[in-house]
């Protein structure tokens, strides 16, 4: 039984510690095993969910190597840019409010609101309206909207940014793990 | 075009990042089978192995424009491989359990690509019941053990590629293969397939 006797030519040498042969025989032996079928969709599953995922003709866009840890890099600055616009923010509120009277009756106006709110039956529209009118009245200076419209830009900008290096990033991180 | 396409598999992955969906289908067709072999050897389930192996395809697919042709494709897929399995093995997303021979999981119903010419009925026959009993054998090596096994002896990768593949240390895979060989003889023997005049020449 030419076949069978494959187990015993790899134990053989492998009892013998004949490492070349026991290595040889071991593959012989191990070649009987056939490979396993995956059922014949598999293909048209694997090009059909890479077209949900919006990937099949985006795999040019993956990072290629070199500009690896260029992403990297930029990854950082982003999440720079992104601190400093949250660190903006106390600016803006000292732009919205130059004067502790104007803290002040910002806060009591919106007490006020809140009280109105839970008073007034839950008018949501009540309050939408005052919110809208104590936003703009504070927003009315060129300052203050001006330092607005650059803190919101600048955080969309980076948040994107992130996302979009972030998703490149997991990609190569799943070509590169050890990377 | 099919998976017995003449093209190198880095021709492939260039037509594949131009767009073309064939050619990313035969680089499916062409490693579905040692990748799908390899995972579910490794979680012995057929539908979740079977997922998987998708998953691998598809991550593959988005970083295929990182894949160094330097490199064998098949050891870059067994990496991805690897680490997908790893993932979900540690995650406890799939149960270990063997395949349950009632659902059609049992290595008889392995299907077999080996050309091995001509063969009478009694040769095949042998050859697929000593293939079952490997198959046993091999599901009841430790996880660590089974995969070099099946990388080195089934798929012939060197050790510096299991290396690569793995994680582990050279040193470590070449451990790990001897003391898979040990425990693998060992269970052969519990078989009773050695030393049995029946299987002597």
């Amino acid at each position: 039984m030419p076949i069978y006797r494959k187990v015993n030519t790899w134990l053989e040498s492998e009892d013998a510690g004949d490492e070349q042969r026991s290595e040889e025989s071991l593959t012989a032996l191990l070649s009987l095993l056939p490979y396993r079928l995956p059922s014949v969709a598999l293909a048209s599953r694997v090009l059909r969910e890479l077209r949900v995922l919006g990937k099949l003709e985006g795999a040019g866009r993956t990072l290629p190597r070199p500009l690896y840890w260029v992403a990297r890099a930029s990854l950082v600055v982003c999440l720079a840019v992104t601190a400093v616009a949250v660190a903006w923010l106390p600016g803006v509120i000292v732009a919205l409010s130059p004067s502790l009277g104007t803290l002040a009756l910002s806060l009591a106006t919106g007490a006020r609101l809140v009280v109105a709110w839970s008073v007034a039956a839950f008018s949501i529209w009540d309050l939408l309206v005052a919110i809208g009118g104590v936003a703009s009245q504070l927003l009315s200076t060129p300052e203050a909207l001006l330092s607005a419209a650059i803190t919101l830009s600048a955080g969309m900008i980076s948040l994107v940014g992130l996302y979009t290096l972030t998703m490149q990033d997991r990609s190569t991180l799943d070509a590169h793990p050890t990377a | 075009m099919d998976a017995t396409s003449p093209r190198s598999d880095s021709e492939l992955v260039d037509e594949a990042l131009a767009g073309s969906q064939a050619a990313y289908r035969s680089l499916v067709l062409r490693f579905e089978r040692p990748i799908f072999s390899l995972i579910v050897r490794m979680v012995r389930h057929s539908q979740l192995a079977e997922d998987l192996t998708q998953d691998v395809f598809v991550k593959a697919f988005r970083a295929l424009a990182s894949y160094d042709h330097q490199r064998k494709l098949s050891s870059w897929l067994f990496k991805i491989a690897h680490n997908a399995t790893i993932d979900h093995l540690r995650k406890g997303r799939l149960s270990t359990v063997p395949l349950d021979p009632a659902r059609g999981e049992s290595p008889a119903l392995v299907a077999t690509i080996a050309d091995e010419g001509v063969e009478s009925p009694e040769e095949a026959s042998e050859r697929k019941e000593l293939a079952e009993l490997l198959e046993a054998a091999i599901d009841e090596l430790r996880s660590t053990y089974r995969e070099v096994l099946l990388l080195r002896h089934r798929e012939e990768l060197s050790y510096q590629e299991i290396a690569d593949i793995t994680g582990s240390s050279l040193g470590a895979v070449k451990t790990n293969l001897h003391r898979g060989r040990k425990e693998l003889a060992e269970i052969l023997r519990g078989q009773g397939l050695a030393d049995d005049p029946v299987y002597d020449d």
